[in-house]
């Protein structure tokens, strides 16, 4: 503990660069004699009980940690990567969760001292009326859960981020800031999990604003908690899932961002909380939540398939090391295996899913148009991983163009011409058109969208497994002969 | 304390380095020398740790890197070509920035890093910022990190870049002190000349491949069998002796004669002559020679520098 947090190399570092007299001293003063206006200005004003003062006090937190802190994590990291002294720590024997939490708390530890500045004066505020000390409390949990998860999206792009290229991550995730904050105002209805990725609900429900008898408050599993709890329950694990790609990255530069293992560990664990916001929820049926939760399902897949997948080189140097050993089949499991394994449990856990909500929920109910639905999710998962692991295997670094482009190609381009289409001749065969996309196919039910996704699955599939006996009998050779990369 | 096994590392289809095998001892100052794209970077990466090896062990202070690489982390400093450096920090922050890296124990991390800095010359700049130092200095900081933890073995990429005779003179003495004290050194470089003066072994990469490798007086008799050279210079080249023979006469027969002489050859004035005898052998050839009349004015034996094994070595190779 004392080597993770109080003597953190890192965290005192940038305690020390950060916090430096008489910059943080100067800073300090400005924001404490800005709160002290404000107070002032409350005080004669509408008083500092009803609320608004310590509205205003938290929002001023949460701009100042979620969006000044976030920027700052990226480029604290990027930059320690793009001049190569992240190296150093890799071979320092510094653990590198001990390196992660150094970054992840001291990248925005000026961000933290204004916090700190501001959030006694929220306290007083919350003592003088409302939200009241509990809902300070919760606000004030959540809010540290959000940071860090936002925090450590940051930690994500910044280490994943090419040389100086943090910019464009900064603002996609800022977006998703936004965008979540906005789809807070609406966990009364629809889906309401990417408002629990803010402190929207806590706040809410802290200032009462939740209350009334047509609020239909969603639940876990049916279970009516807190928001604030609902908002831990989801954050928590979002956070050690985010967390675990920067720590094998802190380890090693080479390393995918998840092992096989945590890859499955991590759609389950999001399945698991998707199903608990959308089953029992008080407005939705199975038969409205299944297509939810097969793109849920299929986009958290491919995402994680993508940090799964290895690049050439990684597979390469596999099939040399096994050949080394005398190892005709290395494992599937390993780092730099090729993806089919995971893609087998990705599509089978896909299926089971809604095989368990017709079971349980459904008692067996669902129409056939649900397996329809599912087929082509599973189908997609399996093409888009076999054509990534092919693309990779086949084309090295030009494979992420490689893959764009098909996606474009089998994405993008069926929903536009499928525009024309029912703009010139018929709608319902632009919808038949619009079907070669997953992005319409998997929630049109139609059998047009289930043929060309199992017809891609098995292709890309059979390309794949032929691009790796490729690399095993023609890159790599015989294990015997030597010499064959010249 | 350093073995490396049947090291090899790609890069996709490219091979940078293959089979590697060396053995750096107690004691032992060990030069990887190769032109630039040998793959000594990449063999040096992948001993630290950096870099995932294809294949091979590494062990280093009898630790294997692969089981455990915290381990060596802890016994093990690395010295990258181009220092790295946190600008915002002073130079002080930046040494126990490490210090507590290395679980260094608080009370003597102060201590620590002045001797450190005071080692590499840097005292006067305890203060001042990392960001203000020259690449010199930069480079003499990293050396003081690289020690601060008092490691087992020493990894340097191009140690010397960038510094000053004087900064150069002070890190040799650094790495010498730390030879003697029983640490190994594995130092690669492409100044030649100063790898000469403070390696005890080389080993010269090619195409990712250790060409050459062994003891600095066993490299350098390689390529052709002979350890030395001599420059031999007299002044009687033209006069003769009373018999009738002039003084280069009699200098080519006492060579032909002399089982350990190779056949001389002229480069201005001086004679040159491959020599593969020892001390005595010199000092009895160079007896024979004034008892026979020889004027010798100069008379110099000379090792074949690595430089010049270098170049043979490369050109054997690239031919």
């Amino acid at each position: 503990m004392d080597k993770l947090i109080f003597d953190n190399p890192i965290l005192i570092k940038h305690i020390r660069a950060r916090l430096r007299r008489p910059q943080a001293a100067y800073l300090a003063i400005v924001v404490l004699c800005l709160c002290l206006c404000i107070m002032w200005a409350g005080w004669y004003g509408n008083g500092l009980d009803n609320g608004v003062i310590f509205s205003l006090m938290i929002f001023g937190v949460g701009a100042v940690l979620q969006l000044g802190g976030t920027s700052q994590v990226a480029s604290s990291i990027s930059q320690t990567n793009d001049v190569g002294i992240l190296d150093f720590h890799r071979v320092s024997p510094l653990p590198a969760h001990t390196t992660t939490v150094g970054f992840v708390l001291g990248g925005p530890i000026r961000e933290y001292m204004i916090a700190a500045i501001i959030w006694p004066f929220a306290l007083f505020c919350a003592i003088m009326g409302d939200p009241g000390i509990l809902g300070f409390v919760s606000i004030s949990i959540v809010m540290l859960t959000t940071t860090l998860l936002f925090h450590m999206m940051s930690m994500n792009a910044g280490i994943l981020s090419q040389r100086g290229k943090t910019r464009g991550a900064n603002m996609g995730i800022a977006f998703l800031i936004i965008i979540a904050s906005v789809s807070s105002a609406s966990i009364t209805a629809g889906l309401p999990i990417p408002g629990f990725l803010t402190v929207g609900p806590a706040y809410a429900e802290a200032m009462g604003q939740l209350d009334g008898p047509r609020v239909q408050l969603p639940t876990f599993f049916g279970l009516e908690l807190p928001m604030f709890v609902q908002s831990l329950i989801y954050q928590i694990p979002l956070i050690v899932f985010l967390t675990i790609p920067v720590v094998r990255r802190m380890r090693s530069a080479q390393a995918s961002l998840y092992s096989k293992p945590a890859a499955i560990a991590c759609l389950a664990a999001i399945s698991f909380l998707n199903l608990g916001g959308i089953v029992n929820h008080p407005r939705l049926q199975p038969e409205h939540f299944i297509p939810m939760l097969l793109y849920a399902s299929v986009i958290v897949s491919l995402l994680l398939t993508m940090a799964v997948t290895p690049a050439q080189g990684s597979y390469m140097n596999l099939v040399r090391r096994s050949r080394k050993q005398n190892m005709l089949k290395p494992s599937l499991w390993l780092d730099e295996s090729s993806n089919r394994a995971i893609l087998f449990v990705f599509a089978s856990f896909t299926w089971a899913t809604v095989q368990v909500v017709d079971t349980f929920l459904a008692k067996g109910q669902l129409k056939s148009d649900f397996l329809i639905m599912t087929g082509t999710a599973v189908s997609v998962i399996v093409y888009f991983g076999s054509a990534a692991q092919f693309f990779a295997l086949k084309y090295g670094r030009k494979s992420k163009a490689m893959l764009l482009m098909f996606l474009f190609f089998f994405w993008l381009m069926p929903l536009i011409l499928a525009a024309l289409v029912a703009a010139t001749i018929d709608p319902d065969a632009g919808l038949a058109v619009a079907a070669f996309s997953p992005i319409y196919g998997i929630g049109s039910a139609s059998i047009i969208g289930l043929v060309v996704a199992t017809s891609l699955a098995g292709i890309f599939f059979s390309l794949m497994v032929r691009e790796e006996r490729v690399i095993q009998e023609v890159y790599v050779g015989d294990p015997f002969e030597e010499d064959f990369d010249e | 304390m350093i073995s490396v096994r049947d090291l090899r590392v790609d890069y996709d289809q490219f091979c940078a380095v293959r089979d590697l095998s060396l053995e750096v001892n107690e004691g032992e100052v060990y030069g990887l020398i190769g032109p630039n794209g040998a793959g000594k970077t990449s063999a040096m990466r992948a001993i630290v740790g950096l870099l995932t090896p294809t294949y091979g062990e590494i062990q280093i202070a009898g630790i294997d890197l692969r089981e455990n690489p915290q381990a060596v982390g802890q016994v093990i400093g690395f010295m990258p070509d181009f220092p790295p450096v946190y600008e915002d920090l002073l130079v002080w922050e930046f040494l126990d920035l490490f210090a507590s890296s290395y679980f260094i124990p608080k009370p003597r991390r102060l201590p620590e890093i002045d001797r450190r800095l005071d080692e590499v010359g840097l005292t006067e700049k305890r203060n001042a910022f990392v960001g203000e130092l020259s690449r010199g200095m930069r480079q003499r900081l990293m050396l003081a990190k690289t020690l601060l933890p008092e490691p087992k073995v020493l990894l340097l990429d191009e140690p010397a870049s960038g510094m000053d005779p004087h900064g150069r003179a002070q890190m040799k003495q650094v790495i010498r002190e730390f030879a003697d004290a029983g640490g190994s050194v594995l130092v690669s470089s492409h100044i030649l000349s100063e790898m000469d003066e403070f390696c005890s072994s080389v080993g010269i990469m090619e195409r990712g491949e250790m060409v050459v490798s062994g003891a600095v007086d066993e490299i350098s008799s390689s390529p052709d069998g002979s350890t030395t050279t001599l420059e031999i210079q007299f002044l009687n080249e033209d006069v003769k002796n009373e018999e009738g023979h002039t003084g280069e006469d009699i200098f080519r027969k006492i060579i032909a004669r002399s089982d350990q002489a190779g056949d001389p050859t002229r480069k201005g004035k001086k004679h040159i002559v491959a020599f593969d005898g020892g001390d005595e052998e010199a000092a009895a050839l160079l007896e024979q020679l004034i008892r026979h009349g020889v004027v010798v004015c100069l008379f110099s034996r000379k090792r074949e520098s690595l430089e010049d094994v270098f170049l043979q070595v490369g050109a054997k190779e690239l031919s």
